[in-house]
């Protein structure tokens, strides 16, 4: 499947591959990179290689886990094989042809209780599965970032599983398609329908006052779209004259707008019924009665009176789609979501150019997407093949760099690093609920706590260095002083391989271990390779060595192969333990 | 004063808040010296209701002409709630009137039957009502608003951004709250308040009680948890090796001093340190004490309030004599299904505010905390069917020994989406009181000074009121 371009550099496999090391000259591609010609990298931590596109072949281990902690949740051992010396861009566009594999098929095939429901929860243990195992890592990772963008939370766990099922779908199914068919299919769902209650609103009645309900409008606008304030394409906020930010939109436009999402509500049967069962597994219905014929004015836009449901949402949703702001404002999130917490204007800029010309070219003469505006495989090229993240990071340099990883990810990595065999969730106890942080993750996909995610984009941590340089760090808002001995604990179980069974005969989710053990005789030989393999080789060397000095005090009882077995494992459990609760792990630079 | 302070912001910081430290340092000198009073004890308890809390819903008009108003403007909630059958909640008979000891007027106010033990701590006189509470930036009217006069807050209307501002009086991205800012006062003037357990939450890590010199620690209704690896002996093995392997880790564990040049990388060891050593601490503490007498319902705003609770219990251990705690409630976005949601959550909310009186009243401390509410804002008075919007101003609850129960504070507008106390649409109440004057009434009852108080809310000085009056002592 991969194609042609398989950049093999032989002076590569000399050299020291440690993240410092400097790119030999001949491995670079000459290839420009698309630029507009007028950014200036100067304050970004890439100065001075502006003129040269970096080279984008995964020369190491290193590179490729690395890369792959960017874009997959999480690389295998066969994987870094399988990548050595490819190109990112190859990898991707080898990803973007796979074929989606979807979710709902699965929670459908489960028999359902005699209360007519999936087993309880169960949507949140298959999707575990899904994105350990899919093949279609991208467009999974893709799937998730997306879900953090346009949030659905079951968070009430109401029975609707398929709802959930769908919707997840819908992400997968237009992770590299269009922004605006996305917006159009997360506006029909009936899950959205129903998190952000306009599955039932009815056009206003000026008889008794009652107005439409003004959730969704408001959300779409201010989480899914354009955000508050007016935004230039780097994604920096435009002042006016007196230095104050714009806002995008005031209550008149929620009010105009609300209008539009009037009139939806379960397809094939009556607005303000529930057919049994619902269909809750495919698009709303439009019913056009209970929809509101006003005029509808908002952000410049005036949708004449007497226009119908279908026709306004369309209508709405192109002007959604135009705002300037979209650019921008999708496009660092998404940037948050796979590289770079805190990301650079001019990085942000790169990947909203690309978002509004649909068409990105990496250094080494792929070229991604349609050329339409909104497309999301180009825009995924750009935030994932991003010339920042292929630079060297000169020696000297301190700063921010670099993504905090949510939890869910860590996990994942774990459990593809050490290719886990029994992936069935439904077997494991603590995977059926991860959002709690005193004794697990403090997140689960599709489960946050409401539409503005588990954290925002905007967050910026108190208390921290990183706060002080004022810089955001979304994933802070969960993962810090409070959440870390339950992250801790959580992972130990797992890395340990007792985390609880249902049926104790059954290992699920169980590492394997092998390579590793055969490493365990020699603790600093053991500690490079998981550095390599879990971290891309990011763990300092004070920290390598304060690891080895733990696990080379650990007993191996030679007295009986058994017990010698043993103790080796106690020795990996240690070290794996002590490796996925590392900073450098958490954190992929 | 200084030196002792200074010794002290130093001690709870670490590396990582150093810089920040010398940021309040440098403030220290312009201090006057009428300090913070952090004498005795006292705690705050905000509870944060999440979504905005629909005030009209909450305290209902009880005259006859002004209940049938509200009836009126939201004829499909009263609908939803059946409001003319006899058992309806929102039945006019089933109301419990309040009977306040201060006069408004002839209108009359009411709580649904959820809100029993509410009624009953107003009745006591433990508990005051304050009326339209919002964010504000100066005394603001409607008339202002048509004109463009008024200069208002950021972003209303949008829950992430005004739940900052009334957290934090700064839309979201704000990094300290007024919370945390009264702490960092009464740091500076306790020199044994230990920073660490100064600002507690019992959920997330809000901004409220993020402070200079003071972040959340986070207390869990079943035990602080502790790193399994070296605590639990049978993981890695029981021989003498085994336990110098486990020395070896948790020191390494605790090692607060990053050797990586990645700053998030630097963070997250810094706060890991933190997280193991404050949590150590805290269990030292609480394996002391006895169980309380009280008990508490299980759901999770009790469970809670008993976590607080505990924690007071063990407030001279912990070496604090201030504390500020936060307590989530969510569910209060009631766009939909709110007559068969809101109740719900009166009912759990009114619970565990009755039970955490019962437990301070059982550890002599009643007097010495005041349980606040604080939501994102109030909603609309127009309905949406079976729900209501995004609104401003909205009614709080201010509970605790010290407070000057039975009596309603602020302001409750009659439910005429026309008048002056709403905004041009839908029935947005343009609040009475702002979130600054509702904090400085604690704030001066918790201990901060005039400057102070000026200091930590920087909106204050707009209006002329400063102590709302409900609270004494």
């Amino acid at each position: 499947m991969l194609p042609l371009v398989m950049l093999v550099c032989a002076a590569c496999v000399e050299i020291d591959h440690t993240e410092e090391a400097s790119i030999p000259p001949e491995a670079l591609v000459s290839a420009q990179i698309p630029t507009d010609g007028e950014q200036d990298d100067s304050a970004s931590e890439d100065a001075g290689s502006a003129s040269q596109a970096p080279n984008i072949v995964l020369e190491s281990k290193q590179d490729v886990v690395r890369f792959l902690s960017r874009s997959t949740f999480g690389g295998k051992k066969s994987d870094i094989d399988e990548l050595m010396n490819v190109s990112a861009a190859a990898w991707l566009d080898a990803e973007f042809s796979k074929p989606a594999s979807l979710t709902l098929p699965s929670l459908q095939a489960l028999p359902r209780t005699a209360s007519g429901n999936r087993p309880n929860r169960v949507v949140n243990e298959l999707y575990w599965d899904h994105i350990v195992s899919s093949d279609d890592q991208l467009r999974q990772r893709m799937a998730f970032a997306l879900s953090q963008i346009l949030v659905y939370s079951n968070v009430g766990n109401v029975g609707d599983q398929d709802a959930r099922g769908y919707y997840q779908d819908i992400l997968i199914r237009n992770a590299f398609g269009n922004y605006r068919d996305l917006l159009e299919e997360v506006t029909y769902s009936p899950a959205m329908g129903a998190w952000l209650t306009y599955l039932h609103n009815d056009k206003g009645d000026p008889a008794t006052g009652r107005m439409p309900d003004e959730n969704y409008a408001r959300e779409i606008l201010q989480l899914f779209s354009i955000g508050l304030i007016e935004l230039n394409r780097d994604g920096t906020p435009k002042l006016d004259a007196t230095g104050q930010t714009i806002e995008t939109y005031s209550n008149r436009d929620i009010q105009g707008l609300a209008r539009v999402f009037t009139g939806l509500s379960y397809a094939g049967g009556q607005f303000n019924r529930r057919p049994n069962p619902a269909p809750i597994a495919q698009p709303m219905q439009m019913y056009d009665d209970h929809h509101s014929l006003l005029e509808k004015a908002f952000l410049d836009t005036v949708i004449p009176a007497g226009t119908t449901g279908e026709r306004s949402i369309d209508m709405a949703l192109d002007a959604i789609f135009e705002h300037e702001n979209l650019a921008p404002f999708i496009s660092r999130q998404l940037i948050q979501r796979f590289s770079a917490s805190n990301p650079s204007p001019e990085y942000v800029e790169r990947v909203a150019t690309v978002f509004e010309e649909g068409t990105f070219s990496s250094s080494d003469g792929y070229v991604f997407g349609t050329g339409q505006r909104g497309d999301l495989a180009a825009t995924l090229a750009a935030v994932l093949l991003d010339p920042s993240l292929f630079e060297p990071i000169a020696d000297e340099s301190v700063g921010v760099f670099g993504k905090v990883r949510e939890p869910v990810l860590r996990f994942t990595h774990w459990a593809r690093a050490f290719d886990v065999s029994g992936i069935d969730a439904r077997n494991e106890w603590r995977l059926q609920d991860t959002t709690g942080a005193q004794s697990s993750l403090g997140q689960q996909a599709f489960v946050a706590p409401t539409v503005f995610n588990f954290y925002r984009p905007g967050f910026v941590a108190p208390g921290t260095r990183s706060g002080e340089n004022n810089m955001t760090v979304p994933e802070f808002q969960i993962v810090n002083e409070n959440s870390h001995i339950g992250y801790m604990n959580f992972m130990t179980d797992f890395a340990f391989d007792r985390a609880l069974e249902r049926d104790p005969n059954f290992e699920s989710y169980k590492p394997d271990y092998s390579e590793e053990v055969a490493l365990s005789d020699t603790p600093s030989a053991l500690i490079e390779h998981l550095d390599d393999l879990l971290t891309g080789g990011r763990m300092t060397e004070f920290e390598k060595d304060q690891i080895i000095d733990i696990i080379a005090t650990m007993p191996i009882n030679v007295s009986s192969t058994e017990l010698a077995e043993q103790d080796r494992y106690d020795i990996v459990h240690v070290a794996v333990a002590m490796v996925i609760n590392s900073p450098s792990y958490t954190v992929t630079w | 004063m200084a030196n002792i302070s200074r010794r002290h912001l130093l001690r709870g910081l670490g590396t990582a808040g150093f810089a920040a430290s010398l940021g309040s340092l440098s403030q220290l000198s312009l201090t006057p010296s009428w300090a913070a009073d952090a004498s005795g004890y006292k705690a705050m308890v905000c509870i944060f209701l999440k979504g905005g809390m629909d005030g009209a819903d909450t305290i209902l008009p009880y005259d006859q002409p002004a209940y049938e108003n509200l009836k009126r403007v939201r004829p499909s909630l009263f609908g939803a709630y059946g409001s003319q059958s006899s058992g309806s909640s929102r039945n006019r008979d089933n109301l419990l009137k309040l009977t306040p000891d201060n006069d408004f007027a002839g209108q009359e106010f009411a709580v649904p039957r959820e809100l029993s033990k509410i009624r009953s701590l107003f009745d006591s006189g433990d508990l005051a009502i304050v009326g339209n509470v919002g964010p504000l930036i100066e005394p603001t009217t409607k008339t202002d608003m048509i004109n463009g006069t008024a200069i208002l807050p950021k972003r209303l209307f949008s829950h992430n951004d005004q739940l900052s501002t009334w957290m934090a009086l700064e839309p979201e991205g704000a990094q300290v709250g007024w919370g945390g800012r009264f702490m960092d006062q009464v740091l500076k003037a306790a020199p044994h308040q230990d920073p660490s357990f100064s600002s507690i939450t019992t959920w997330d890590s809000d901004v409220f009680l993020a402070g200079q010199s003071v972040s959340p620690f986070r207390v869990f209704p079943n035990g602080t948890p502790t790193p399994d690896i070296y605590n639990k002996p049978w993981l890695i093995g029981q021989t003498s090796e085994d336990d110098s392997a486990r020395d070896k880790l948790q020191r390494y564990l605790r090692m607060n001093s990053s050797t990586s040049r990645n700053l998030l990388e630097a963070d997250l060891l810094a706060s890991r340190a933190q997280a193991i050593e404050n949590s150590d601490r805290f269990r030292v503490a609480q394996s002391q004490a006895t169980a309380l007498g009280t008990s508490f319902a299980d759901d999770y705003v009790s469970t809670q309030m008993r976590s607080i609770a505990e924690t007071i219990q063990i407030r001279s251990q912990l070496n604090v004599s201030r504390q500020m705690f936060g307590v989530n409630v969510y569910g209060f976005d009631t766009h939909n299904n709110q007559a068969n949601n809101i109740g719900v959550l009166h009912e759990i909310l009114a619970t565990a505010i009755a039970s955490f009186r019962d437990a301070m009243i059982e550890l002599g401390e009643w007097q010495n905390v005041v349980v606040f509410t604080a939501s994102d804002f109030g909603r609309t008075l127009v309905d949406n069917g079976n729900g209501t919007d995004h609104g401003w101003g909205g009614h709080h609850f201010v509970a605790g020994g010290a407070v000057r129960g039975k009596q309603i504070y602020g302001d409750l507008p009659p439910p005429e989406v026309g008048a002056e106390a709403y905004t041009q649409t839908r029935g947005r109440l343009i609040p009475s009181v702002s979130v600054e004057q509702y904090a400085a009434t604690m704030g001066a009852w918790f201990g901060l000074s005039q400057s102070e108080l000026y200091e930590t809310l920087p909106n204050l000085r707009n209006f002329n009121t400063h102590d709302l009056g409900f609270m004494q002592g």
